[in-house]
């Protein structure tokens, strides 16, 4: 029982002002009746997609695997899914490694059992490049309407962010002194009083440390590195910690749990320069059982009805949109300007450096 | 009247005796080739609930790449564990086991000795409360134990302060001392289970003769009632200190904000906290593990190797208490002590704070049932019950009648390979359960197609036999090596088979055992999570896995909601097991 | 019941020999008595008789089945050959109740309950235990224990009956009286019975046979008075009591018309007659025993018998049923049981004296 469910691997920075060729990111993945669908005009794929529908219905349910562990809102979604098409979805969860590794074993063995797998942008590069256990992404109608920066090389469809900020003690912290930016966290008055996910694993705090290394500096970190941070690997567990008053601050934080942590004396910020982030997608696995299935569980991913379950609980969507009405809190959270992430390439070059710098 | 030496028998012979049956029927009378197979059949059981997964891990770590990708044979992993700072880490490790080692086997013995074999008052009722930290999930006493005795706002510091008006803490449960308080909470109730069946099992008149002898009490209890517990005693330092060194959620837990550094950190860090979990490092440093760990078995062997440890004679013996005066309130306020710390803080913590909307905010608009309610309305809950039910009711019964069998070979045999059995069966306690999980997700999911275990629940109910048969086979060991040999035999020459002896005899009289050993099992399968997140299918989620998710989504409390219901089901298991003991130990 | 049959059995540990050659035949309804010294191989020899070790050399025959013969890899398990034992622990079960623990051999052979209340009672009552037949068993005395033994060894009627030092564990008088008891209930039902004990006088007052052993070898067998009044050498003679064992040559050996011949030795200072089992030659050197009890101290140069010794009282003991008297004679000390009426002195120049007939010489 751990930590850090959610975030788990390093992610590969997505640029914004990415060029991005759907036709030919298709072509290269070698899926010739994908690209020849994608060249049809838009009444002959409404056909097409019609008899992605009626195969994923024949074929009657589905195998989730996700590394987003114990959260409500994938059963939730499961419903609203078997709602719509009538397929009956089948979960199962694990952390990331975990889940990773009973995927390539399932694989390698010639068990193919599971259709679909959410996890993240880092991991999907893994599951890609290393373990070749997925399947090219196949045009779907939502995947065209979602934001352009959440179009990825790696084959993910892209559905949510999860953003990581700052928590701190009301009652340790007066409002005056609160942080406001992640540069405050280096000011010495804090000194002894952050407990900190270890960022010298792949976690929350490695996230921090890459996203802060390249945009404010070494300097910062060694700076922070000075303040004798608290190390943890339990988010949820060092959040009740922070609320219990043994720390004023806990960091980062991941930014939706605020609201279980409600009646609490514990405030979550938002950082000024924005919140690191981890981005979460559905990928399609190889030799997918169900692959009719797994196509329509893949667009229902980014389509309306999921983005507003993620928006409403402060995930940031990536159909635009979707934080219409939803309270001021969430509804900042959800839309919260994105910092960076992680890139897994440079992972080992980092964590030495992480493990450098907080000895 | 005939008197004859050394002549042929059919000299006197009145009819010629003949052999009876057919050659094949003669075949398999001498019970030698029934032996053969048997062992063959036990050996090939055991190997494929031990040796097998650790073959898997074995290639795991002598191949640049897990089974199943394209890679290379190399020595790399042995080769990157060969530093000086893992060295210093496994000097550590080891010292945190010595020293929490020691010192629960010392309180374990003594709460034994005062529970078996003295007159204590409510004694019955203090061995049942006393073992119960051990079947709460580490998870929950840690936080536990954070909210008790972190340095800033732990209640035990702030009563200090209160108490002695100053600002220093009394104790930071973040340091060595938390890590192996911690562990202790697990070992010293273990201990004691496994041990305080064979204090009571001893016959007094062994220890009044060295009294009659001249020795003293203190003298006797060292010189004859340790010495004769000695495969117990081995046998519990080493499961508790191997398992000191594999210990895992306290060293996260405690050790980490202190910076404390344990092996089995470093393992889960290569697992799980690197972008491509380093299978190759874990396991190497995992065998590595293993290699020294087995040393210790060879030791125990070479320990007891010759001796006869048979406490349970067939002359029946009064089960007596030594009558210790005014010291039995002593005794008795030590064990209320030890339970008070143990048992009362912890669990008074969890239990209070499953009726308030969060740990430690102990506020009346705070109270509410919320989170009973929601885990009685949560149907994964329930499934995972039932599949928890099912899997432990079955594979604690098949592990301790693995473990009775292969014990009973080990001991009381001198079979042919014997010794590989019993070495076989200690085997996976000497994998840190996080390794062995994908040790058994290789073995189980590279099996060919047509043999229908991944996937299924009989994966799990596997996994569970394997982990849990070196503590069966252990508390076995410990019981058969206290029965003399003319209690079976007795029965073999009365015309009950082999079989029938085992069950009717062995296991009857070494029920107590077989009964601790059963529910430690039985909650070690409703624990275990390594294995479990790795080998459960859809619909087959176990306990552990649940817990897990309730955790990971911030549900602490309706994690402790279930963690003292599980606590609640070992009352009921022990009561009734003691109560039965106690049936029968009344009728004397 | 059956017979017993030994031939040439042999047991092997390694390199030790525990049982050497064995050969033995128990008749049906015969009480036998395997004696010895500990360590002689006596209980090993019973515990192959009752399939618990395996003998590495020779046969084993029960009635008309063999059992177990080495040569043929022949061997049937202790379960099957329909044996009672009685151990020298009890070896009564802890768990069961009196009953439970004699009802073991009925309900392994899944006899009806009717069978089984009836003949468990009945073997209860044979032992006079009737009464405590729902008692657990560790709440017996040692006692009450070997009769729960003898009467679960009794219960389903077995072939052979064998007995491990069963009364070892009770005190004197206790023993007397199980040994009578039992030897009286063995002879009302005719079980032939294999016993083992390294206590003489038990295996006298038991016996139809007594078997000597020693060093894994038969030493002799016969019946009791037998063995005890003409043992073969040196060593059985020496294993009964504590007998005086004198060196003496062959002087003349003719044959006395019976069974035996008639010696006439001479020892240091001393001569006489005594009979022997074999012929001797004239000069042979010879052990003659004469046993405590068989000699009579007389005042000195009184001489009323075939062997006189003439010393002086050296020691005399009271033992209650009579007075040991040592008797320092030229040869060596003699022993003397005699009358605890008789009233010596020590120091007293005396006579000992001895009948032809208690006098037995075997080859040195």
């Amino acid at each position: 029982m751990t930590t850090n469910t959610s975030m788990t691997s390093a992610i590969q920075k997505a640029s914004a002002i990415q060029k991005w060729s759907r036709r030919v990111f298709m072509a290269a993945a070698g899926s010739l009746a994908i690209s020849a669908a994608a060249g049809l005009p838009a009444l002959a794929q409404d056909a097409e997609w019609q008899k992605v529908i009626d195969a994923g219905k024949k074929e009657g349910s589905l195998v989730l695997y996700t590394a987003l562990v114990g959260q409500p809102s994938t059963k939730q979604i499961a419903e609203a899914f078997t709602k719509q098409y009538g397929i009956s979805v089948e979960v199962l969860e694990a952390r990331a490694s975990e889940i990773r590794e009973r995927v390539r074993v399932e694989q390698a063995a010639g068990r193919f059992a599971a259709d679909v797998m959410f996890t993240s942008e880092g991991q999907t590069m893994l599951y890609d490049k290393e373990d070749k256990s997925v399947d090219p992404l196949p045009v779907t109608p939502n995947s065209q309407k979602i934001g352009d920066k959440f179009k990825l090389k790696v084959p993910m469809a892209s559905v949510m962010t999860i953003p990581y900020g700052i928590m701190i003690n009301t009652g340790l912290v007066k409002p005056a002194d609160e942080p406001k930016s992640w540069k405050d966290i280096a000011d010495p008055k804090w000194q002894g009083k952050i407990l900190s996910d270890d960022p010298r694993a792949i976690g929350a705090g490695y996230l921090w440390f890459f996203s802060t290394h390249d945009k404010i500096g070494e300097d910062y970190l060694r700076k922070v590195a000075s303040q004798k941070l608290v190390f943890t690997r339990d988010q949820r567990e060092s959040q009740r910690r922070t609320a219990r008053g043994e720390y004023s601050i806990y960091m980062p934080v991941i930014m939706t749990d605020f609201s279980d942590l409600k009646g609490l004396p514990v405030k979550f910020i938002i950082p000024e320069e924005g919140v690191p982030y981890v981005l979460y997608g559905t990928v399609m696995l190889k030799k997918a059982p169900h692959p009719n299935a797994a196509k329509l569980y893949l667009d229902f991913m980014q389509g309306p009805v999921v983005q507003k379950i993620y928006a409403s609980l402060g995930y940031g969507p990536v159909l635009p949109g979707m934080t219409e009405g939803l309270p001021a809190d969430v509804k900042a959270i959800s839309e919260a300007k994105l910092y960076g992430t992680t890139d897994t390439t440079r992972q080992n070059e980092m964590l030495a450096k992480s493990k450098d710098i907080f000895k | 009247m005939t008197i004859i030496h050394n002549r042929p028998l059919d000299d006197i012979a009145e009819t010629a005796p003949t052999i009876a049956g057919n050659a094949f029927t003669r075949a398999f009378s001498g019970g030698s080739l029934w032996r053969l197979i048997g062992m063959l059949v036990l050996i090939l059981i055991l190997g494929f609930l031990t040796i097998y997964p650790l073959a898997m891990l074995l290639y795991g770590s002598l191949h640049s790449t897990p089974p199943g990708m394209a890679g290379e044979f190399n020595l790399n992993g042995y080769r990157s564990i060969m530093t000086t700072q893992n060295l210093i880490v496994l000097a550590n490790t080891i010292g945190i086991s010595l020293a929490k080692t020691i010192p629960s086997l010392t309180i374990a013995v003594f709460l034994a000795w005062i529970v078996a074999r003295t007159d204590t008052p409510f004694r019955g009722t203090l061995e049942v409360l006393i073992t119960l930290p051990f079947f709460i999930p580490p998870i929950l006493t840690a936080m536990a134990w954070g909210m008790l005795a972190n340095p800033q706002v732990g209640v035990i510091n702030m009563v200090w302060r209160w108490l002695t008006g100053g600002t220093d803490p009394l104790v930071n449960i973040y340091s060595y001392g938390g890590v192996i308080w911690h562990m202790c909470q697990y070992s010293i109730p273990f201990l004691f289970l496994f041990m305080v069946d064979a204090f009571r099992a001893m016959d007094p008149s062994l220890e009044e003769s060295s009294r009659m002898c001249g020795a003293s009490r203190w003298t006797t209890f060292r010189k004859i009632t340790l010495l004769l517990m000695l495969p117990v005693l081995t046998s519990s330092f080493m499961l508790s200190f191997i398992k000191g060194i594999e210990t895992f959620e306290s060293a996260l837990f405690f050790g980490l904000p202190a910076g404390i550094k344990v092996i089995t950190t470093d393992i889960y860090e290569s697992i799980n906290h690197r972008a491509t979990p380093d299978y190759q490092y874990a396991t190497s440093l995992s065998f590595a593990i293993m290699g020294l760990m087995f040393l210790l078995v060879i030791w125990q062997w070479w320990m007891l190797r010759g001796k006869s440890f048979q406490t349970v004679t067939g002359k029946g013996f009064r089960p007596s208490v030594m009558e210790l005066g005014p010291w039995r309130w002593v005794t008795f306020a030590f064990c209320v002590l030890f339970f008070f710390v143990t048992v009362v803080l912890p669990i008074g913590q969890l239990m209070l704070g499953s009726f308030f909307r969060f740990f430690g905010f102990y506020t009346y608009d705070m109270l509410t049932l919320e989170h009973y309610r929601s885990v009685f309305a949560n149907s994964e809950f329930w499934r995972a019950v039932r599949n928890t039910m099912m899997l432990g009711l079955l594979g604690a019964t098949a592990t301790m009648a693995l473990g009775a069998i292969v014990a009973y070979i080990s001991v009381r045999t001198r079979w042919r390979g014997r010794n590989l059995i019993d070495s076989m069966a200690w085997l996976p306690w000497m994998m840190p359960g996080m390794v062995l999980g994908v040790g058994f997700l290789w073995a189980f999911a590279m099996l060919p197609g047509p043999i229908p275990i991944y996937g299924t629940i009989w994966a799990l109910l596997l996994a569970y036999i394997a982990l849990g048969t070196p503590v069966s086979v252990r508390v076995m060991t410990g019981a058969y090596h206290q029965l003399s040999y003319d209690l079976e035999e007795c029965s073999r020459v009365h015309g009950a088979s082999w079989f029938q002896t085992m069950w009717r005899i062995m296991v009857a009289l070494a029920w107590p055992a077989f009964a601790v050993g059963w529910v430690l099992t039985f909650f070690g399968i409703m624990r275990e999570l390594s294995a479990s997140i790795l080998l459960y299918s859809v619909g087959s989620e176990t306990l552990a896995v649940v817990l897990m998710k309730l955790w990971a989504n911030g549900n602490a409390e309706q994690v402790s909601v279930i963690g003292l219901m599980m606590m609640l089901l070992v009352i009921v298991f022990r009561w009734v097991q003691l109560s039965f003991i106690k049936a029968r130990i009344s009728k004397l | 019941m059956a017979s017993v049959t030994l031939e040439n059995v042999s047991r092997m540990y390694g390199a030790i020999t525990a049982v050497d050659n064995v050969n033995l035949k128990i008749k049906s309804g015969e009480f036998v008595t395997l004696l010895g010294p500990s360590g002689c191989g006596k209980t090993t020899t019973l515990r192959m008789v009752a399939g618990l070790e395996k003998n590495t050399g020779g046969r084993i025959a029960i009635g008309d089945n063999v059992v177990s013969d080495s040569e043929k890899g022949y061997f049937v398990p202790s379960e099957r050959r329909r044996l009672g034992m009685v151990f020298q622990s009890y070896a009564i079960w802890p768990h069961m109740t009196v009953f439970d623990n004699v009802a073991y051999p009925l309900r392994i052979r899944r006899r009806p309950d009717k069978e089984i209340q009836d003949r468990v009672m009945n073997a209860l009552r044979l032992v006079e235990m009737e009464q405590y037949a729902e008692r657990p068993s560790p709440a017996l005395s040692g006692g009450q224990q070997q009769r729960v033994a003898i009467a679960r060894a009794l219960v389903f009627e077995p072939e052979v009956l064998l007995l491990d030092e069963p009364l070892s564990n009770l005190d004197a008088r206790l023993r007397t009286q199980m040994g009578d008891d039992f030897r009286a209930l063995q002879q009302r039902l005719k079980i032939t019975a294999l016993y083992v004990t390294h206590d003489q006088a038990e295996a006298m007052a038991l016996s139809d046979r007594v078997v000597v052993m020693h060093g894994g070898r038969i030493l002799q067998v016969g019946a009791p008075e037998e063995i005890y009044r003409r043992p073969e050498n040196r060593q059985v003679a020496a294993f009964f009591g504590t007998p005086n064992l004198l060196n003496a040559t062959v002087k003349d050996c003719r044959p006395n018309g019976g069974q035996y011949y008639k010696l006439s030795v001479e020892g240091q200072g001393w001569s006489g007659d005594c009979h022997a089992a074999t012929e001797m030659p004239k000069g042979a050197d010879v052990t003659v025993m004469v046993r405590p009890e068989n000699l009579h101290v007389r005042d000195a140069g009184q001489v009323n018998g075939d062997l006189s010794w003439s010393g002086e009282v050296s020691q005399a003991i009271f033992r209650g049923s009579h007075r040991s008297i040592m008797v320092k004679t030229p040869a060596q000390t003699l022993h003397v049981e005699a009358s605890s009426l008789s009233n010596v002195d020590i120091g007293r120049p005396v006579t000992v004296a001895a009948p032809v007939e208690a006098a037995w010489a075997v080859r040195n």
